[in-house]
């Protein structure tokens, strides 16, 4: 998968444009990032990538690039 | 004192919390337990905490609807029909409603619903049953609704109205069906949940958060004659959950 598309699912999750994220954005700055933004992409990761990320480990995620890095 | 001596139950999802303990509770009354779930290592725990011997143990995926028959097949080769069946196999996939896939809601209807069904089409099969009584779990989350749910939530209500209708189409057969609609009990899949979403869970819970044993001491109430006149029903055990 490649960053785009990881980009991607951050995005639908967080339900903003892909073109409004950029890798080093803060995610606690951007009101869409919040505890249904975070199920959200924990539920595509799961389904989409079969792999699981706990809340704690989302939540220990600072920038946007950590958080796909979970990916 | 509930008497299951003699008795022979099916316990689906037995690998883990109400399946492991109703499977547990039931050894200890008496009876011999087929426990059924996908982790035969799990399987192996759940009936190393059961009392009494030649309990059976079948690993398969509740999914794999083509394998009933051989299933009961191997539940039964000893000559000894089924008393009763509890559905405990259940997934409950948290997902709003903005990353909503077809296949996540087809997944959930085919563990919590489908499967339930057709597994109750098979046992009511002659050679596998003695009558007997089926208990299926239901949530209250399908009657106190909690966001990101609604998958689980639907094919919950779905699961009360089949087994309500079944109901009527197995009394003949001397099969009833009920459903206890469990609240928050503490099993892996509610600690799946978000932590804040739990803390929710747990304030509205009257008398606390359930354990497993909880709920399986209705489920076995159901199962037993004490319950003999009892068809078409779901037993609320939430703890006072919709008492608030």
């Amino acid at each position: 998968m490649t960053d785009e598309e990881k980009l991607e699912m951050l995005a639908e999750a967080m339900d903003v444009d892909a073109g409004d994220l950029s890798m080093e954005d803060k995610l606690a700055d951007n009101e869409a990032w919040d505890s249904l933004s975070m199920l959200a992409f924990m539920a595509s990761v799961s389904s989409k990538c079969k792999k699981k990320i706990t809340p704690g480990e989302l939540s220990a995620a600072v920038t946007v690039r950590d958080a796909l890095n979970l990916i | 004192m509930i008497d299951l001596i003699d008795k022979k139950f099916m316990v689906t999802g037995a690998s883990s919390g109400i399946g492991r303990a109703t499977s547990v509770l039931l050894s200890k009354l008496g009876a011999k337990i087929v426990a059924c779930g996908r982790n035969e290592q799990r399987l192996d725990e759940t009936l190393a905490q059961c009392e009494g011997s030649d309990h059976i143990k079948l690993a398969f995926d509740v999914r794999d609807i083509a394998s009933y028959k051989n299933i009961f097949g191997q539940a039964t080769a000893d000559g000894r029909k089924l008393d009763g069946l509890v559905y405990c196999a259940g997934i409950a996939t948290p997902t709003p409603l903005r990353v909503m896939s077809e296949e996540t809601i087809r997944e959930v209807l085919d563990v919590n619903l489908i499967s339930f069904m057709m597994m109750v089409a098979t046992y009511a099969k002659k050679p596998f049953n003695n009558g007997g009584s089926i208990v299926a779990i239901s949530s209250i989350n399908a009657h106190y609704p909690h966001k990101c749910m609604s998958a689980y939530a639907a094919s919950k209500l779905a699961l009360e109205g089949a087994a309500k209708t079944l109901s009527l189409e197995l009394a003949d057969k001397n099969i009833r069906v009920n459903c206890v609609i469990a609240g928050p009990v503490q099993t892996e899949m509610v600690q799946a949940v978000l932590p804040t979403s739990a803390e929710q869970i747990i304030r509205h819970a009257l008398l606390g958060v359930l354990e497993p044993e909880d709920v399986a001491d209705s489920i076995v109430f159901l199962l037993s004659d004490a319950s003999r006149r009892i068809t078409g029903r779901a037993m609320y055990v939430d703890g006072g959950y919709l008492g608030q």
